[in-house]
């Protein structure tokens, strides 16, 4: 039954595409990558279990009760915007409803060295660089969820750095869904980081209710050039229903920097691709996440680190928490080409299970094609320290809070990572609650 | 022993001996003082043949070869033998089986039958206690595991293996404790006799209270700047290595 | 250790020779009609072939398992391989003496003796050998000695007719004919195979061990091993294999099962060595087994220690299912490979019991153009109490046009569960080198050094035999890897 739906399903997408292809942003150039997606798409469908990088999370069960790909954004007028800003961090505060950008309450940007837009404005105004960049990175990505991204995106943020730019104040990019009854969109951010440009990005993602039910599709292609540095940090707090797939795709030119951390505490299903190709020499890249998993929720966090050129460096840290029924992936790859010498490239996931229903499915993967470089993994899984836990209760302290701050102290490593001081604090203090 | 000529040598373009000459006679000891990076090591590391530095000019003969023309183990044969600065770990491989094997090569490379096991268990047992080395040292897999001193002494341990006619210490005294120092120089003045040298690299003097040389030499910027009788050692820690500085500057 | 590497003179495949033995083939390609001409050759029971024809027909029904390996290698014809080859039997054999000569001149020079005599002084190093020429046992030395402890060990064809209530109450137990295409392909078509039993109690006095050679031309080798350790016995067994040096690809596919009860103990050491193919990648054999091991009751402990320097293609992870409570698991292994081989490798340690332990040491070493992958599963399941895995995976690479790779999957399912993995990949250090140089040894010899002290842990698990043979197979199959 599963498969028939699931069959129909794409059929539809593929329709809804032919209609659309005309009105979706970008030139012939990006008609074509449109079309070569939706081609991909097509071939590849949702990926079953019997896909290596599905191998624990079915998609198929999400898509069971059909796809509405129709619009719902007449409710948008009704978002509170003004509740998901953080007003105590001192940011360009950027609001998006499922994935269009709110301009009017929005933060504008007094710097004409940078650029911020919606893809629209993007394809039209930087046609040039739309056309160049837009789907370049992911073409060659062979999951469905990225290619049907490519194709169908029509909304999402356009972000260009030229000039030296080094933007003053985080961009934060606040991203609010409003959909229900398995609305399924896409959206797609373009961020491009020019020669010496730097930026510091914080996103976050919350449904509009605390029930509403979408299945969201999101992509962001970053491009980091020669000696330019960016931060990106994720957070992603959706509410219990919704259902999230998200593919980072970073592109490092040589000597430049790109950092990331990816919190995840929301949502009923999720799956994080993030890619980082190391495209120069010289590029170093931290790859930071952390997971806390409760009642039903599922979270697949896959990482691929390609080291394609020499003296690279990458180190991975990924931490989750897991109870009640949850489970969690940890699929980790460090990829080094031929000609990748001298790469450091470094990885550790752990994680600690809190319930005898919840289920941790690790797979750190080493391949490596060049021999003069230091790469390892390391991968643990257990529950909380009990000899900690004694000393702590031994000092005074209670069970209940001697797990909290034990836990507390796990996570924060991960944290710890992040140099927005703030948005750390915000974190930490999110953090502190859902261990509660 | 080993005659040094105009050797420069260096590091892709870096250029770090600078025409060193030096001439040891056997059973001579000769100790190589100067300030870091003047160029000790390196010198050490182009005796014994090591691949990252290029010789751009200068010759070297060692018994009446040319050691330049020889690979690193051919050295080794020939009868050099370097104590490490920092000696290297080999996980899983014994002491003991490391020694025999190298032993076994050296002896065939001179055209000898391999030893008798219980002459080299004798022999080990022997040259153990010339450095105070336990037992169990020889068991564990090479330098794995030892402490700072217990490297060094086992550096000593297998020089006395190998029966050199040249040994360079590479700042052998570096990191040792004063019990150390004492056992680590023990074991060197015990290995001195007629036919073998030394060339003992150090940064400080006072190693070479324990080891006493017959020259002193003084390294700067890759060439001997000051060489002496062994109270030249003493009059370096008294004035320190700012004194050959100066001297050295006012000549440029 | 001395003498060892003074034998790394050859780089040539030592074992690539063929005899020239009379055999009896069947004709090439795969049937039922074959099936039933191989059951028929070997005079079996009903049941036997049913299982057979059984088997033959889900594997028809399966799909070559080509998409997770990380592999490659063309299709395989399967109606291009002979199922059957046995030498000519001159009359029923009844001793030594009536073994073809050529037979034992083959074994002679494999270095495995047939002559029941105590090889070195006492009864420990002593091997009981059962010697498997492509699809036959031709010879099981020391039977009556073991009989007396009521130890069983023969060949597969014999425990058919002698023991069939424990064949049927055992066979597919661990690895059933529907576990995977290649399973299901040597279910259909083994030909022969040893057969263990230790009784209750019983510590098996010798060493026992299979010798597998391949030699006619265009055959495949299916054998299937069954090991059994009933209550408190135990065994160490070894395996060892190799093959005539050929152009073509030849298909090697076992089962191995084993089954450890309460207090039981069964060691099961292998070096494999079938021929890798030349230095250009041409020929060798495939391999493609299934070995798989229940520790059944409680305290019972399977070891599996392996190494790997033979075959084009190796496919292969020895598993332990811990199903007992208080069962321990242990997988070493060595995997080395040059040239254009490839393999991946690895284990499966499924937790069921509580109480259980598993340890996973992997050394993987590619050379050449080869590439290695180590590829293993650590399932720990729901109620699975206090369960233990460490695994350490490290991969030496030496040249910069092969592969290594590490491809752990750790499934925890229960919350007292620890599981620690880690993973590293490096060179030989050029420091290293040098420092085994300067004190006189050449490149070879220094990397022989090195390479055997990085397997040490591995190696000192095998019995004192094999290991010097491993040691001297790791230094000739890396000759002329570091420039």
């Amino acid at each position: 039954m599963n498969t028939i739906s699931t069959i129909n399903n794409v059929q539809l997408i593929s329709e809804v595409f032919t209609e659309r292809l005309s009105q979706l942003p970008g030139g012939n150039n990006v008609q074509e990558i449109r079309r070569k997606a939706i081609e991909q798409f097509t071939k590849l469908g949702f990926p079953l279990r019997s896909n290596e990088e599905y191998k624990y999370s079915d998609t198929s069960k999400l898509f069971k009760e059909g796809i509405n790909l129709a619009h719902a954004d007449d409710d948008i007028s009704k978002v509170d915007f003004n509740k998901y800003k953080q007003k105590n961090i001192d940011a360009y505060h950027i609001f998006l409803a499922n994935g269009e950008l709110i301009s009017t309450e929005s933060d504008k940007i007094e710097n004409n060295k940078v650029e911020v837009c919606d893809l629209k404005t993007a394809a039209e105004k930087y046609d040039k660089i739309f056309n160049q960049y837009y789907g370049s990175s992911v073409a060659k990505f062979n999951d469905a969820f990225a290619q049907l991204n490519i194709a169908l995106a029509s909304k999402g943020l356009f972000v260009y750095l030229k000039d030296r730019a080094k933007l003053d104040k985080p961009l934060f990019i606040h991203n609010i869904s409003t959909g229900t009854d398995n609305h399924f969109f896409q959206t797609h951010h373009l961020i491009i980081a020019e020669t010496l440009c730097s930026i510091d990005i914080i996103e976050d993602f919350y449904s509009q209710t605390n029930s509403n039910q979408y299945i969201l599709n999101s992509l962001a292609e970053i491009f980091v050039k020669e000696q330019g540095i960016v931060n990106y940090y994720k957070l992603q707090n959706e509410n219990e229903n919704a259902i999230h797939i998200n593919t980072t795709h970073a592109v490092q030119d040589k000597q430049s920097l790109f950092d990331t951390n990816t919190v995840s505490l929301g949502g009923k299903w999720g799956r994080n691709n993030l890619n980082i190709l190391m495209n120069g020499i010289n590029c170093e890249s931290h790859l930071n996440g952390l997971f806390v998993l409760k009642g039903q929720q599922h979270l697949d966090n896959h990482t691929l680190v390609d080291h394609q050129n020499p003296h690279c460096e990458s180190n991975q840290l990924y931490k989750g928490i897991l109870s009640d029924k949850s489970s969690g992936v940890f699929n980790g790859k460090i990829y080094v080409r031929k000609d990748a010498q001298k790469t450091n490239a470094y990885q550790s996931s752990k994680s600690m299970l809190l319930s005898d229903d919840a289920s941790m499915n690790t797979k750190p993967q080493l391949e490596i094609y060049a021999d003069d470089v230091k790469c390892s993994h390391g991968s643990s899984t257990g529950q909380i320290d009990t000899n900690a836990l004694f000393y702590l209760r031994a000092r005074g302290l209670s069970e209940d809070s001697a797990r909290k701050l034990l836990m507390y102290a796990f996570a924060l490593d991960v944290i710890n990572t992040v140099k927005i001081e703030p948005y750390r604090h915000y974190l930490e203090e999110l953090i502190e609650n859902s261990l509660n | 022993m080993i005659s040094i000529n105009n050797l420069k040598a260096g590091i892709g373009d870096k250029e770090i001996l600078k025409g060193f000459n030096l001439n040891v006679k056997p059973g001579e000891v000769h100790a190589i003082m100067g300030p870091n990076g003047s160029g000790k090591s390196t010198l050490a590391n182009v005796l014994a043949g090591k691949e990252d530095y290029t010789v751009t000019d200068g010759s070297v003969t060692f018994n009446g070869k040319d050691l330049l023309d020889m690979s690193p183990e051919d050295r080794a044969r020939e009868g050099l033998f370097l104590a490490f600065q920092y000696p290297v770990e080999i996980p899983g491989v014994s002491n003991i089986n490391f020694l025999k094997t190298c032993l076994s090569e050296i002896r065939a490379y001179k055209g000898l039958p391999p030893i008798e096991a219980k002459d080299f268990l004798k022999m080990v047992k022997e040259k153990q206690a010339l450095v105070e080395l336990q037992g169990s040292l020889a068991n564990r897999s090479v330098n794995e595991g030892f402490s700072g001193g217990e490297k060094k002494r086992n550096e000593i341990f297998q020089m006395a293996m190998l029966e050199p006619s040249l040994a360079i210490l590479d700042e052998t005294d570096s990191g040792l404790d004063i019990d150390a120092l004492r056992i680590v120089a023990n074991g060197v003045n015990k290995l001195r006799d007629k036919n073998r040298s030394f060339v003992v690299i150090t940064h400080y003097q006072r190693l070479l209270d324990y080891i006493v040389p017959d020259f002193v030499h003084v390294m700067y910027n890759g060439q001997i700047v000051k060489s002496g009788p062994k109270e030249l050692a003493l009059e370096l820690e008294e004035k320190g290595y700012d004194w050959i500085k100066k001297e050295e500057e006012q000549v440029i | 250790m001395s003498d060892i590497l003074e034998e790394i003179t050859s780089s040539e495949y030592k074992y690539g020779f063929t005899s020239n033995i009379e055999m009896e083939t069947a004709p090439k390609g795969l049937s039922e009609d074959i099936i039933r001409f191989i059951s028929q050759k070997k005079n079996e029971p009903d049941w036997m072939l049913e299982f057979r024809l059984q088997a033959f027909r889900k594997w028809q029904t399966m799909e070559e398992p080509k998409h997770w390996a990380h592999l490659n290698y063309p299709k395989i014809d399967f109606q291009d391989i002979i199922y059957y080859a046995a030498p000519k039997p001159k009359k029923k054999l009844n001793s030594l003496d009536e073994v073809d000569p050529e037979l034992l001149k083959t074994f002679e020079k494999l270095g495995i003796s047939l002559e029941e005599q105590k090889r070195l002084s006492g009864v420990e190093s002593t091997i009981a050998v059962d010697a498997v020429i492509d699809s036959v046992s031709v010879k099981t030395t020391f039977k009556e000695v073991l009989a007396e402890k009521g130890i069983i060990f023969c060949s597969f064809s014999e425990a058919v007719h002698e023991h069939p209530e424990l064949v049927k109450k055992y066979m597919g137990s661990v690895v059933p004919y529907t576990d995977n295409y290649y399973a299901a392909l040597n279910s259909a078509v083994f030909t022969d195979g040893s057969f263990c039993y230790i009784p209750k109690g019983v510590r098996c006095p010798m060493e026992l061990s299979t010798y597998f050679r391949i030699n006619t031309s265009g055959t495949g080798q299916f054998e299937r091993t069954l090991i059994i350790a009933d209550e408190g016995g135990y065994a160490s067994y070894l395996e060892g294999c190799t093959a005539p040096s050929r152009d073509e690809n030849q298909l090697h596919a076992a089962v191995v099962e084993i089954i450890v009860h309460e207090n039981a103990e069964i060691k099961y050491s292998t070096v494999q060595n079938w021929y890798p193919g030349d230095k250009d990648g041409k020929g060798g054999v495939y391999n493609f087994v299934t070995k798989r091991g229940i520790c059944f009751g409680d305290n019972s402990k399977l070891s599996w220690t392996q190494v790997e320097t033979g075959s084009a293609i190796t496919w292969k992870y020895p598993s332990v299912i811990l199903k007992g409570n208080n069962s321990v698991g242990e997988f070493y292994s060595v995997a080395v490979t040059n040239n254009y081989q490839q393999a991946d490798t690895g284990t499966k340690m499924i937790h069921l019991g509580s109480n259980t332990r598993s340890t996973i040491v992997s050394k993987g070493i590619s050379a050449g153009f080869s590439n290695n992958s180590y590829r293993g599963l650590v399932r720990i399941g729901k109620g699975a109490k206090n369960a233990r895995n460490f695994s350490q995976c490290d991969s030496l690479l030496m040249g910069d046009k092969c592969g290594a790779h590490t491809f752990p999957y750790i499934e925890i399912k229960d919350k007292s569960a620890i599981v620690e993995h880690e993973a590293t990949t490096s060179k030989i250090g050029e420091d290293q080198l040098f420092y085994c140089k300067q004190r006189g040894l050449d490149t070879e010899k220094a990397v022989a050094l090195i390479v055997n002290g990085y397997c040490k842990e591995v190696l000192n698990k095998l019995p004192m035999e094999f290991a010097v043979e491993a040691q001297k197979l790791l230094a000739v199959s890396l000759e002329g890897s570091v420039g």
